[in-house]
């Protein structure tokens, strides 16, 4: 055997061992990782392991092939091609994986909560690697890509139940005395539907309609509308013209 | 609020006292299986709406009402329907969705189908036995729903715990109260501990768990 095919076969015999040991480490590490991030959730440690084990044998490739001494040159510039490339055209899915990372670390919300984004909001249904998928009230199925939650705050509206919302109710033609008392009894009839007594913040009279502001706390945010409808179609009945605003 | 109690069992008899409690101008409606309870419900529960409906057309009562209602509480008699009651008004986005236990062994069932508001009533007893035998390193006294969090007694059975459970306090500015061995309650300082209290701390339970591994550490 010449010192030239000596050489070669040692090359092979590390390249393989190169691959080979990038393997074991590879499956060693999905093990430890798995069982470290279970608690961010089994899916979720499961699939980062993966990711890292396929870095590793990528890496111990690139090793082999760099010991068989293969032109090195050539061989980075084709590698950190292909690599910018895939990273061109699969930065949304990255950039997703990172939300994920984000949501699953930080845990700004959970499912079931009710959240706000952007535009955005209603209940989550389920937090996925790539996306986060919420029911909007009017019962629409929205789809956030995970992405979104990096560069947008987040509004966690589970915390902060029930919803307190101030309504300017005016009316026309009416003495302060008779529209308290309207509202009063208005407010009454709508109470078993609200979480606590509501409040009159304020009555005020101007160019001759009296304005009152009531406080309402409510629980399920879909109930708003309903509770206003209620609320003139109670004041309409005792044949008090108002406005709502 | 509007809230709707399945069930007409013991336990929803507390479930709804406890609403009624809490928001006395406030709608319950209990939905019942049976004729002969929805009668019984109407004369104990007078001031609730009691409401006839099959097992199988809850699911279709729930949809129809989901924007109205506030409280869910499913208490039937059957975790497998208190489960498959509570699953549907998350799906539906009821605010509050609460499940009350029958068999404690379904816990985990109900924790892995994200019901959050759990409700075990049989989880008293280990607490309670603990306080009662007066026997325990740490009791869980009571677990907070909303929060990862609790009432924790610590038995102060010796001067390497005593000496734990007092740098333990000190360094997360606990709130405390102390029970000594004679039944007396003090809250001074926690110089005053002494061998032989039960120390009552309100803390995270990320922050008992640390307590009991450096307990745990100490004593191997």
């Amino acid at each position: 055997m010449t010192p030239e095919e000596y050489s070669l076969m040692i090359r092979i015999i590390f390249a393989g061992l190169s691959i080979i040991l990038s393997i074991f480490l590879g499956l060693k590490l999905r093990g430890i990782i798995t069982r470290n991030l279970s608690k961010f959730g089994q899916s979720f440690a499961s699939k980062f392991a993966e990711v890292l084990r396929y870095f590793l044998i990528i890496l111990g490739t690139v090793i082999a092939f760099s010991i068989l001494s293969l032109d090195v040159v050539v061989l980075t510039g084709i590698s950190i091609g292909i690599f910018i490339v895939i990273l061109i055209s699969i930065r949304d899915i990255l950039s997703n994986y990172a939300g994920e990372i984000y949501l699953r670390v930080r845990r700004p919300f959970s499912e079931g909560d009710f959240i706000r984004i952007g535009r955005f909001s209603g209940r989550v249904l389920s937090i996925n690697s790539q996306d986060v998928e919420v029911v909007s009230p009017e019962g629409e199925r929205i789809i956030i890509p995970n992405q979104f939650f990096l560069r947008h705050p987040v509004i966690n509206k589970s915390s902060t139940i029930p919803t307190s919302i101030e309504m300017k109710v005016v009316f026309k033609g009416l003495e302060i005395d008779k529209a308290e008392e309207a509202i009063t009894e208005a407010l009454n009839e709508i109470r078993p539907e609200l979480f606590e007594d509501p409040r009159i913040i304020s009555i005020n009279q101007r160019n001759g309609r009296v304005e009152i502001i009531v406080l309402l706390h409510i629980v399920n945010q879909r109930k708003i509308k309903w509770v206003i409808n209620k609320l003139s179609s109670e004041l309409h009945r005792r044949g008090v013209e108002i406005e709502i605003e | 609020m509007r809230s709707i109690v399945i069930g007409g069992g013991h336990s929803a008899y507390f479930v709804i006292t406890t609403l009624r409690e809490i928001d006395p101008k406030g709608r319950i409606i209990i939905i019942e299986f049976t004729s002969e309870k929805i009668e019984m419900l109407k004369k104990t529960f007078p001031y609730a709406e009691a409401i006839q409906q099959s097992v199988d057309r809850v699911e279709e009562y729930i949809a129809e009402n989901r924007s109205l209602i506030d409280v869910l509480v499913s208490a039937t008699d059957s975790d497998a329907l208190n489960l498959r009651y509570a699953k549907h008004s998350i799906k539906n986005e009821i605010p509050m969705v609460i499940a009350v236990l029958n068999n404690p062994l379904n816990e985990p069932i109900f924790i892995k189908e994200n019901i959050r508001c759990l409700i075990n009533p049989y989880k008293m007893i280990t607490s309670k036995v603990k306080e009662i035998v007066n026997k325990f390193s740490v009791n869980t006294v009571y677990e907070f729903s909303r929060i990862n969090g609790g009432i924790y007694a610590l038995k102060i059975e010796d001067t390497r715990i005593l000496r734990k459970v007092q740098s333990f306090i000190l360094k997360k500015n606990l709130p405390f109260f102390t029970i000594s061995v004679d039944g007396k309650v003090r809250a001074s300082s926690i110089k005053n501990i002494e061998i032989g209290d039960v120390v009552y701390v309100v803390c995270v339970d990320k922050n008992i768990r640390d307590l009991l591994e450096k307990i745990v550490e100490g004593g191997k």
